[in-house]
C-alpha cells in the first residue's frame, strides 16, 4: 500500500512535469524573444536567454499606445462577461430547473446558436452595428460579443445547475421561500464556482476575439488589444520584441483575474457535499 | 415529485437571452441563409440562384479536400485536447503540493489571445533561429532543419498542435470542475471496498464527469471546427491546401475572391453535421430531457 | 428594399431588447448616448484610410497633413491607418454596408477589381488636373490604373521589388557582381549552397498567401516571353513552352539544386526577409523594407549589402510592378473634398518630404522627384529605376480585374507549391492545370 502510493505520487508528478514543460514553454519563449534586441532575434542559433538584454520592445509598446488598447479591451470583456453571465443564469435556471412548454426546443436551439461559424454572421452583424451608428467603436462590439458568450455560458450553466439536487431547492421552498428568493438565496450560492469559472473563459472569449474586432474597429482610440498586437506587423516586417511584450502585459488581467476567482472555484466544494 | 408548470416564470426569465438571440444572431442568420441562395458579390446586386452554390461547391474538388481537412484537424485536435485535458484534471484533483500554483500554470496558454500564441509558436516552428528543430537537431531527432509549416502533413501537425496546446486547459478546467463535486465519502468508500486506481476511474470517475466531459468536448469541437485564425496566421491553409479547412476556405471565398453568397454557403454547410452530432451526443449523454 | 427592411426592424428589434431586456442597462443607453453619426455642429466629415506604413515618420505625416488639411477647409479629417492585411474584411464590410471611408488607399490589383464591381469613381478630371499643376506622373503608373472608360485611382507612391545579395558571399564564392541573368542565378545560387552551414543561394519561397512569390513568379514567367494571362483578355495563353521553361527553372532550384531553404515551400510574405536578416539566404527578391529594416537594426549587414535590379530572362528584364493609389468611392458622400484632399496631399513639396522619408521603400510618382539626390544613393538606385521596366498584371494583355482575382486567389503559387513538393508532377502538367484554373477564372 505504501509503495504503491509513492508510485502514484511520482507518476502524478512526472506528469506534472511533461504538461508544464508543453503549456509555459511556449510562454517562456515569448518572454525571452521580448527582451531580445532586433538584430538578435534573427540569430540563425537562438540564444535561450536575451544575451543584449533590453527593453526596447516594451518602450515601443508604450509608445503606441498600448495602455488604451488594454483599456478597451477590458471594458469591452468585463461589460460583455458580467451581462452574458447575469442574462445566462436567468434562462439557464430556467432551463434547467422549471418545467414549461417549449423547454426542449429552446435548449437546443440556444446551442445551435453557438454553432454558427462567424463567417455567416460576419457581414449582416457588420451591417447590423453600422445601421444603428455604432460601427467603428467598443460599443459596437459590446453588441457583437454576446453572440458568442450567451449561448456558451447558457449551456455551462445549465450542466451546472443540474448538478444541484431538486430536494434543496424543494425543501426551501416548502420553508415559504419563493422561486425568486430561492433562485438568489440557494441556488445562486452553490453555483457560484459555475459562475465563476464561466465568467472567466467568456471573459477570456472576448478578451482574444480578433476577427470582429478587425472588421468593426478601425479608430486607433478604439482599438482592443488584439489589434494593437496585429499592428505590431507591418507588412512583411514583424516587430517581435513588442508583440512578445504586448502579449505577456495582455494576459496579465487574465492572470489576476483568475487567481481572484481561482480560492473560489476551490471553495465551490459545497455542490458536491450534498449530494 | 409534482409536475409543476412554470410557463410564465421560465419565458421571464429567458426573454432577455431570447430576445437578444432573436435580434442579433436568428434574423442576421436569416439574412445569411437567403444570401447562401444568391450569387451575392461585394458591392453587387443579389440574384436568386436556388442551390447554385451548393451545387457549384458539391461539384468541387477543393470543397470535398477542405471537409477531408476540417475533419482530420477537428477530430485530432478534439481527441488530444480530451486526453489531456482529463491528464490535467486528474493531476490537478491529486493532492499535491502548491496546487494553486500549478493549477494557474497550467491555465496559462488559454490566457493568451490567439493571435499571439499563433506568432510565438510561428517563431518556434521558424526555421531560422526557431527553437523547435534547434532542440531536435541537438538531441539527433532529425538530420536537418524541418520546414514545420513547408509540407502539407506536418504543417496539419503543427496547426494541429498550436490549437491543442491553447485548447487543454478548457477542458481541464472543466473536467477538474466536475472532478470536485465527487464527494469524499464516496472515494473513501470506494477505498474501503479496495477497489484500486484503474477501477476506481472508470466505475467512479469517469462516469461521475461524463457530462460535463462531454458538454466541454461539444463545445471544444464547435469551436475547433470554426477555428480560423490559427490556420489562418500559420498557413493560410496551405502549403500545397494541406490545411485548407472550411473556415479559412470560406474567407478566401468570401473576402479575397469578393464572392458573399458562396462564401456563406460554405458556412452553412458546417452546420448540419455539427447539428447531427449534438443532437446524438446529447441524446446520449443527456437523458433528463422532457 | 428588402434588405433595408430588414436592416431597420433588426436595429429596432436589438435596441428595445438592449433597453428592456437587461437589468443594467449600460449597453443600450450607453450605444445610443454614443453614437458615431451625430454630425457635430454641421462641420463635414472626411474619412481616410491609409495604408500602414513601415516608417512611423511617414504615418505621422500623413496624419498632421490631414490634420492641417481640416483646419485650412474647417472639416473634421478622421486617417485611419489600416495593416493591408486587413483592408480586404474592411472594404468589403464598407462596400456592402455603404458606409465608406470617402478616400482610401487601393493597390492596383484591388482598383482594377472594385472598379470591375462599379464602386469607384472615374478621376480623370483629377489626375488631368494635378499633371497640369503638378507636373508629369510617370506614365507606366498610370497606366495601371486607366481603364477603357476612364481613370479609377491616382498613383500614390511606388514600390519595386529588387535583387538584395550579399557582396562578402559573393566575393568569397568567386563572383564579382550579382546575377545578371536568371541562368546565372541559378549557378551562383547553387554555388552559394551550403546547407552545413545553414546557407542557402536562392531566398525565394512559396507560401500559400506569399505576395512576394505571386509576383516573382510573373517576373520569371515574363523574363521566358511565357504569361499566366491572357493577350486579349479572354484567352488565357499561360499554357506554352515558354511558361514550362520557366516553370522548370523554379523547379530546378528548388528540387534539382536545393538551393533553397528547406522551409522556403511555406513561407509568408516575411519568409525572406528573416532568412536574409538571420544570414540563412544569400539572395532574396523584395522591396526596400527590408534595406531599410537592416540599415536600422543591422548596420553591418547593411554594409554586406549589395542592390540589384531583377535578372534578365531571354527576352529581357521584366520586373512585376508595384503601385500604390488613393481613390474615391461612388458611396462617398463629399467627392469634392475628397479630390480636394487627395489634391493636397499630393501637392509636391509635402509629397516630397513624405515620400523620401520612406525611400528606398516608398517611390515618388511625380517623374521630376526621380532625379532626387536620395535616389542617385548606390543602393537606393535600382528602386526607381525599376519602375521604368514596370509590367503590371495580366501581361501581355492590358490590366484588368480578372487578372487581379487571379493574383488575389494567389492561383500561380498554388501551383507552384504542388509543382515543388510533389516530385511526379511535372512542369507540363503543372502549366495545364494552371492554364486551366485561369481559364475558369476569365470564363466566369
Amino acid at each position: 500500500m505504501e509503495n504503491k502510493s509513492i508510485n502514484r505520487q511520482i507518476l502524478v508528478y512526472v506528469t506534472l512535469a511533461v504538461m508544464l514543460l508543453f503549456a509555459l514553454f511556449p510562454l517562456y519563449w515569448m518572454v525571452n524573444t521580448s527582451f531580445k534586441s532586433q538584430s538578435e532575434i534573427y540569430n540563425l542559433t537562438p540564444n535561450f536567454w536575451p544575451k543584449g538584454f533590453t527593453w526596447a520592445g516594451y518602450e515601443k509598446l508604450f509608445e503606441k499606445g498600448f495602455l488604451g488598447n488594454v483599456r478597451n479591451s477590458l471594458i469591452v470583456s468585463l461589460i460583455v462577461s458580467l451581462f452574458s453571465i447575469a442574462v445566462s443564469m436567468l434562462a439557464a435556471y430556467a432551463l434547467s430547473k422549471l418545467k414549461f412548454r417549449g423547454r426542449k426546443l429552446i435548449s437546443r436551439g440556444i446551442l445551435y446558436a453557438y454553432l454558427m461559424p462567424r463567417s455567416v454572421l460576419f457581414i449582416p452583424l457588420y451591417m447590423l452595428v453600422s445601421s444603428i451608428g455604432i460601427s467603428n467603436s467598443i460599443w459596437g462590439l459590446m453588441l457583437i460579443y454576446p453572440t458568442i458568450t450567451i449561448p456558451y455560458a447558457t449551456w455551462m450553466l445549465i450542466s451546472y445547475f443540474k448538478t444541484i439536487p431538486d430536494e434543496i431547492e424543494e425543501a426551501a421552498m416548502i420553508d415559504g421561500c419563493s422561486r425568486v428568493r430561492t433562485l438568489s438565496s440557494i441556488i445562486l450560492p452553490l453555483a457560484a464556482p459555475g459562475l465563476a469559472a464561466t465568467f472567466i473563459f467568456a471573459f477570456t472569449l472576448c478578451w482574444s476575439e480578433y476577427l470582429y474586432a478587425l472588421v468593426v474597429i478601425t479608430k486607433s482610440t478604439d482599438k482592443t488589444i488584439t489589434l494593437g498586437l496585429a499592428d505590431m506587423i507591418v507588412g512583411d516586417v514583424f516587430a517581435w520584441g513588442p508583440l512578445m511584450g504586448g502579449s505577456i502585459i495582455a494576459s496579465i488581467p487574465v492572470i489576476i483575474m483568475y487567481l481572484f476567482t481561482s480560492k473560489y472555484m476551490v471553495s465551490g466544494m459545497t455542490v458536491g457535499g450534498v449530494k | 415529485m409534482k409536475i409543476r408548470m412554470d410557463n410564465k416564470l421560465a419565458y421571464l426569465l429567458m426573454s432577455p437571452v431570447l430576445i437578444y438571440l432573436l435580434a442579433v444572431m436568428l434574423l442576421p442568420f436569416g439574412w445569411a441563409l437567403y444570401l447562401s441562395f444568391t450569387d451575392k458579390k461585394v458591392g453587387m446586386a443579389a440574384n436568386f440562384v436556388g442551390f447554385g452554390n451548393y451545387i457549384e461547391l458539391f461539384k468541387d474538388e477543393m470543397f470535398w479536400k477542405a471537409v477531408k481537412n476540417t475533419v482530420i484537424f477537428t477530430v485530432a485536435a478534439v481527441f488530444l485536447k480530451t486526453v489531456f485535458g482529463m491528464i490535467m484534471a486528474l493531476v490537478l484533483n491529486e493532492k499535491i503540493i502548491f496546487r494553486n500554483v500549478f493549477r494557474v500554470l497550467l491555465f496559462l496558454p488559454w490566457t493568451i489571445p490567439t493571435i499571439v500564441s499563433v506568432f510565438t509558436w510561428q517563431w518556434i516552428y521558424s526555421d531560422v533561429g526557431g527553437v523547435l528543430n534547434y532542440l531536435l537537431l541537438k538531441i539527433n531527432a532529425i538530420g536537418r532543419p524541418l520546414g514545420w509549416l513547408a509540407q502539407p502533413d506536418l504543417a496539419m501537425l503543427s496547426v494541429i498542435v498550436v490549437n491543442v496546446w491553447r485548447g487543454i486547459p478548457f477542458m481541464g478546467i472543466a473536467i477538474l470542475a466536475g472532478l470536485q463535486s465527487i464527494s469524499k465519502e464516496m472515494y473513501e468508500a470506494a477505498m474501503l471496498d479496495g477497489a484500486g486506481a484503474i477501477k476506481r476511474f472508470f466505475y467512479m470517475t469517469l462516469p461521475s464527469v461524463k457530462e460535463v466531459t462531454v458538454i466541454a468536448a461539444v463545445m471544444t469541437t464547435i469551436w475547433t471546427l470554426n477555428d480560423f485564425e490559427i490556420i489562418w496566421l500559420l498557413t493560410r491553409g496551405g502549403p500545397d491546401n494541406g490545411t485548407q479547412v472550411l473556415s479559412t476556405l470560406s474567407y478566401t471565398i468570401g473576402f479575397l475572391n469578393m464572392n458573399l453568397g458562396k462564401a456563406i454557403a460554405i458556412a452553412i454547410m458546417t452546420m448540419p453535421p455539427l447539428i447531427m452530432l449534438i443532437n446524438y451526443v446529447t441524446k446520449r449523454s443527456l437523458p433528463s430531457g422532457d | 428594399m428588402n434588405k433595408m427592411w430588414l436592416k431597420k426592424t433588426v436595429a429596432v428589434a436589438v435596441l428595445s431588447a438592449l433597453l428592456a431586456g437587461c437589468s443594467n442597462g449600460n449597453a443600450g443607453s450607453d450605444a445610443g448616448a454614443s453614437g458615431t453619426s451625430s454630425p457635430s455642429g454641421g462641420k463635414s466629415k472626411l474619412t481616410f484610410w491609409m495604408k500602414k506604413q513601415l516608417f512611423e515618420d511617414q504615418n505621422n505625416l500623413i496624419v498632421e497633413r490631414a490634420k492641417q488639411f481640416g483646419e485650412e477647409n474647417n472639416v473634421d479629417v478622421a486617417v485611419e491607418i489600416i495593416a493591408y492585411e486587413d483592408f480586404y474584411p474592411k472594404w468589403s464590410a464598407a462596400i456592402e454596408s455603404k458606409n465608406v471611408p470617402d478616400v482610401s488607399f487601393f493597390g492596383y490589383q484591388e482598383i482594377g477589381q472594385f472598379k470591375g464591381q462599379g464602386v469607384l469613381e472615374d478621376v480623370r478630371g483629377l489626375l488631368a488636373d494635378l499633371e497640369s499643376k503638378n507636373g508629369e506622373i510617370q506614365p507606366n503608373l498610370k497606366k495601371a490604373i486607366t481603364f477603357s472608360d476612364g481613370q479609377y485611382g491616382i498613383p500614390f507612391w511606388t514600390e519595386a521589388q529588387v535583387l538584395y545579395y550579399r557582396k562578402d558571399l559573393l566575393e568569397a564564392a568567386g563572383f564579382d557582381g550579382p546575377p545578371k541573368t536568371w541562368d546565372e542565378f541559378r549557378t551562383m545560387s547553387k554555388a552559394l549552397t551550403d546547407p552545413g552551414k545553414g546557407l542557402y543561394g536562392a531566398g525565394i519561397g512559396y507560401g500559400k498567401g506569399n505576395s512576394d512569390a505571386e509576383f516573382l513568379t510573373r517576373g520569371i514567367i515574363w523574363s521566358y516571353g511565357g504569361s499566366v494571362d491572357t493577350e486579349d483578355g479572354k484567352t488565357v495563353i499561360a499554357d506554352s513552352p515558354e511558361t514550362v521553361q520557366a516553370a522548370s527553372f523554379i523547379r530546378d532550384i528548388f528540387l534539382t539544386d536545393k538551393s533553397t531553404p528547406p522551409s522556403a515551400i511555406g513561407w509568408d510574405d516575411s519568409g525572406n526577409n528573416k532568412a536574409y536578416l538571420s544570414g540563412q539566404a544569400a539572395m532574396i527578391f523584395n522591396v526596400g523594407s527590408v534595406l531599410a529594416t537592416i540599415k536600422k537594426d543591422n548596420p553591418e549587414l547593411y554594409e554586406k549589402t549589395g542592390i540589384a535590379p531583377y535578372p534578365a530572362g531571354p527576352k529581357g528584364t521584366f520586373i512585376p510592378g508595384i503601385s500604390n493609389n488613393l481613390g474615391i468611392f461612388k458611396d462617398s458622400k463629399n467627392k469634392e473634398l475628397a479630390e480636394r484632399f487627395i489634391e493636397y496631399i499630393l501637392e509636391p513639396d509635402w509629397y516630397k518630404t513624405w515620400v523620401e522619408k520612406g525611400a528606398p521603400l516608398t517611390g515618388p510618382i511625380y517623374t521630376d522627384l526621380t532625379n532626387e539626390t536620395v535616389w542617385q544613393d548606390e543602393r537606393n538606385k535600382a528602386f526607381v529605376e525599376s519602375v521604368k521596366g514596370f509590367n503590371f498584371l495580366g501581361y501581355p494583355g492590358e490590366y484588368n480585374p480578372k487578372a487581379g482575382e487571379v493574383f488575389n486567389l494567389r492561383v500561380v503559387n498554388d501551383s507552384f507549391q504542388k509543382l515543388l513538393l510533389e516530385t511526379s508532377y511535372t512542369p507540363e502538367a503543372a502549366v495545364k492545370d494552371l492554364q486551366a484554373k485561369v481559364q475558369d477564372i476569365y470564363n466566369k
